[in-house]
């Protein structure tokens, strides 16, 4: 079934973390990874909930609000991502602010899963016919 | 966003006013933007005052009402206290609605998601029958608490 919902509202709380803990956390993943992982801060939090954001978005081709809390020190800073995956707009991490996001959900949107999304929700995970395979 | 109850209403307050002010229909805020976080910005709900919270919510629908904007807002709430406010009515469209929870958990403080609406008329959402609409909405960073505010 599917309910063909255009716009999500999800919020986190991923901040108010002291510098010790989010060097620990860094220490933790390992600092010579920072380079092939771009993020807000190089932490658990920092480099997944953001993709996660984004994939869902464009998984789903869903409209996505994402504030996060911007307490020191915050994991990354709260931003929009539109139906087809791109960041429309972001705040400062550490600072307070509002973000002023328009959504548009009738814009012509890139929709890179559309063709077989609602099979996929079905539970048809294949195209064309079922091979069958003893394997 | 901090453990004290009233200066996340003041934040929450102030910045619905300047989305408002900006054009936007709906505010949303961080999880736990008014109630606070346990285990970040506080370490327990234990001698949580919910009386306040109840309080400020109260607060921040007002304000919503009076500037014509939706807000969301996540906070926490008693298993006991959010099993009465599912069994109140919804008296009129223009009543706050408290949505179902998102979530379940086995602690005595679960997420409860609070949306403070004002008239139906206002509702924001497609305008037409095309399936489509034009929505302004806004995030926003939440109040920090550490001074530097």
């Amino acid at each position: 079934m599917t309910l063909d919902v255009q716009l999500m509202f999800h919020s986190f709380h991923a901040a108010n973390a002291s510098p010790e803990r989010v060097a620990a956390i860094s220490a933790a993943i390992g600092t010579q990874y920072a380079p092939l992982n771009p993020a807000a801060t190089l932490t658990y939090p920092g480099i997944t909930m953001p993709a996660v954001m984004t994939a869902s978005a464009a998984c789903n081709n869903m409209w996505i609000s994402c504030p996060n809390s911007s307490a020191p020190e915050s994991m990354w800073p709260a931003f929009f991502v539109r139906s087809d995956g791109i960041t429309t707009g972001r705040l400062e991490r550490n600072i307070p602010g509002v973000l002023i996001s328009v959504v548009d959900t009738g814009q012509d949107l890139y929709d890179s899963t559309g063709p077989w999304r609602r099979r996929a929700i079905a539970g048809v995970l294949h195209s064309g016919e079922l091979a069958k395979d003893d394997r | 966003m901090s453990a004290d109850i009233g200066q996340n209403v003041g934040w929450i307050t102030r910045q619905m006013y300047e989305a408002a002010r900006h054009g936007a229909r709906v505010a949303y805020f961080p999880e736990g933007a008014l109630s606070g976080y346990a285990g970040a910005d506080f370490e327990t709900f234990t001698g949580y005052d919910w009386d306040a919270l109840d309080h400020t919510t109260g607060r921040v629908r007002e304000r919503a009402a009076d500037l014509g904007i939706w807000d969301g807002h996540g906070v926490r709430a008693p298993v006991q206290r959010r099993q009465r406010a599912a069994q109140q009515p919804v008296r009129d469209s223009a009543t706050p609605v408290r949505s179902p929870d998102a979530m379940t958990s086995g602690s005595s403080a679960a997420p409860t998601w609070i949306i403070s609406a004002r008239a139906a008329t206002s509702a924001p959402g497609p305008s037409t029958g095309s399936g489509a609409g034009h929505w302004s909405a806004t995030t926003t960073g939440s109040p920090s608490c550490t001074g530097t505010t």
